[in-house]
C-alpha cells in the first residue's frame, strides 16, 4: 500500500492474516481498515487464504496418506512393545563359549557348592594340623654348646684344644671355604688364628 | 503410578493418550521428515521418552504441547543426523519415498491419474519450498497453519515469544509465497 498504489500488497495481506491467525485484534490497522472498504483487496485476501488452505491441505492429505489406519495401529502395538520391555532387565548374552546364558547373580545351587568347598577346606587344614602334630611331637634335645672364652690367655700360647666334641666337618660353613684372602677386621685377627679353618683341613 | 509399581494400568492409561496424539504427532513429523518410516521410528520415541519421563511433565502445560516439544526436538535430532549422513553417502536420483508411496497410491482408486500429477507436482513444491525456511519458520508455520496451534500454544512448544512467533510466521507465509510464485508469474 502505498501512493501511487493505495491496494495492499502480498505483504499487507499476510500480516492481515497472520494477525487473523493469532487471534489478534488487527480491527485498528491501516491494512485492515482498507480490506473492510476495499472491494478488490476482500478478493486478493480471499485467493491469499485459498492458496494457504491448499498448501495445508495438500500437506495434511499427503501426511495421511503415509499414514493410514494399518499403519496407526501397527506403530501403536509397536510403542505398547516397546513400553513393555522397558520394565524388563536388559538380558545378558553368554558368551559363545558356555551354551547357557550367564547371569550376573549366583544360584543358589552354585552358593552351596561354593561353602561345601570352603568348609572342605577348613576342615582338611584343621585335620591335617592336629595328625602332624600327634605324629611329630617329640622333644627336641639340643646338645650345650661350650662358648670359648673370648679374652686372649696371659701367658705364652698352649696347644689348642678341642672345646667341643661336635665334628669339624659339621662346623663348616661354605663361607669358610672361601680363600684366605678374606679380609679380617684387627681386632678379631686373633681369633681368627686359633681358629680352625678350611685351609686347616686336609681331606686326606 | 510408574514409581508405585502398577506399570500394567500406567501403560494402558498411557496407550489412550498415544491414540490420541498418535496421528496428529505422525502427521507433524511427516512434515519433517517426509519419510514414512523414518516419521514412524521418530514417533515411536518420542512416545516412549515421553513415557519414561512422565515423572518431569509439569501439570500447568498440556500433555499435548509438552508432547510436541519432544517430538519436533527429535525430529530435528534426526534431520541434523540425516544432514551428516548425506555428506558422505551418494544421495539417490531425484525423488524419494513419496514417489515410491506415489506409484503405489495411484492403483485405481480417487482423483484421476492428471490430477494426482498435479497435486504431486504441487507437493513437491511445497516440500522443497518449506525445506528452504529456516527451522524455527518451519515450525511456528507448521504448526500453527498446518495443526491450527494458537501463538500461546506454538510459544510453549517452541520456547519463542508470542510476539516472535508470529514474526517468524509472517516471514515463513512470505518468504513460502515468493517461492511458491517463482516462475508462475504471480498469484498461486
Amino acid at each position: 500500500m502505498g501512493l501511487l498504489n493505495p491496494h495492499l500488497d502480498d505483504d499487507a495481506l499476510a500480516q492481515v492474516w497472520t494477525d487473523r491467525l493469532s487471534q489478534e485484534d488487527g480491527a485498528g490497522r491501516p491494512a485492515e481498515r482498507h480490506l473492510q472498504a476495499c472491494a478488490d483487496c476482500r478478493a486478493r485476501y480471499a485467493t491469499f487464504t485459498s492458496w494457504l488452505e491448499t498448501v495445508r491441505t495438500d500437506a495434511r492429505n499427503e501426511a495421511d496418506d503415509a499414514f493410514g489406519a494399518e499403519r496407526l495401529v501397527a506403530q501403536q502395538a509397536q510403542i505398547t512393545k516397546r513400553l513393555e520391555a522397558l520394565e524388563h532387565p536388559a538380558r545378558v548374552i553368554a558368551f559363545p563359549r558356555f551354551s547357557q546364558p550367564t547371569s550376573a547373580h549366583p544360584t543358589p545351587s552354585r552358593r552351596w557348592v561354593a561353602a561345601a568347598a570352603a568348609a572342605g577346606l577348613i576342615v582338611g587344614v584343621g585335620l591335617g594340623q592336629v595328625f602332624e602334630f600327634g605324629t611329630n611331637r617329640s622333644p627336641v634335645t639340643l646338645e650345650p654348646i661350650q662358648i670359648a672364652r673370648s679374652t686372649p690367655p696371659q701367658e705364652s700360647p698352649r696347644p689348642l684344644q678341642p672345646v667341643s666334641q661336635i665334628a669339624d666337618e659339621s662346623l663348616l660353613d661354605d663361607r669358610e671355604l672361601v680363600p684366605a684372602q678374606v679380609r679380617v677386621p684387627e681386632s678379631l685377627q686373633y681369633l681368627n688364628a686359633i681358629t680352625p679353618g678350611a685351609r686347616d683341613f686336609d681331606p686326606r | 503410578m510408574q514409581a508405585d509399581g502398577r506399570h500394567a494400568e500406567a501403560r494402558e492409561r498411557y496407550a489412550e493418550l498415544v491414540s490420541r496424539h498418535q496421528r496428529r504427532a505422525s502427521r507433524i513429523a511427516f512434515h519433517y521428515l517426509r519419510d514414512a518410516a523414518e516419521s514412524d521410528e521418530a514417533v515411536q520415541d518420542a512416545f516412549v521418552k515421553a513415557f519414561s519421563h512422565l515423572s518431569t511433565f509439569r501439570e500447568e502445560l498440556p500433555f499435548e504441547v509438552w508432547f510436541t516439544r519432544i517430538l519436533i526436538n527429535g525430529c530435528l535430532d534426526r534431520i541434523k543426523a540425516r544432514t551428516r549422513r548425506e555428506r558422505w553417502v551418494v544421495s539417490m536420483p531425484e525423488g524419494g519415498v513419496g514417489d515410491r508411496d506415489f506409484a503405489e497410491r495411484t492403483a485405481g482408486r480417487g482423483p484421476s491419474p492428471e490430477e494426482q500429477v498435479l497435486a504431486r507436482e504441487r507437493r513437491q513444491k511445497l516440500a522443497k519450498a518449506l525445506s528452504k525456511l529456516p527451522d524455527r519458520q518451519r515450525s511456528v508455520f507448521m504448526l500453527s497453519h498446518y495443526e491450527g496451534c494458537t501463538s500461546r500454544e506454538v510459544s510453549a512448544i517452541t520456547g519463542l515469544n508470542e510476539s516472535t512467533v508470529r514474526v517468524h510466521l509472517f516471514r515463513a507465509i512470505r518468504k513460502l509465497r515468493g517461492l511458491l510464485t517463482e516462475g508462475t508469474g504471480g498469484t498461486a
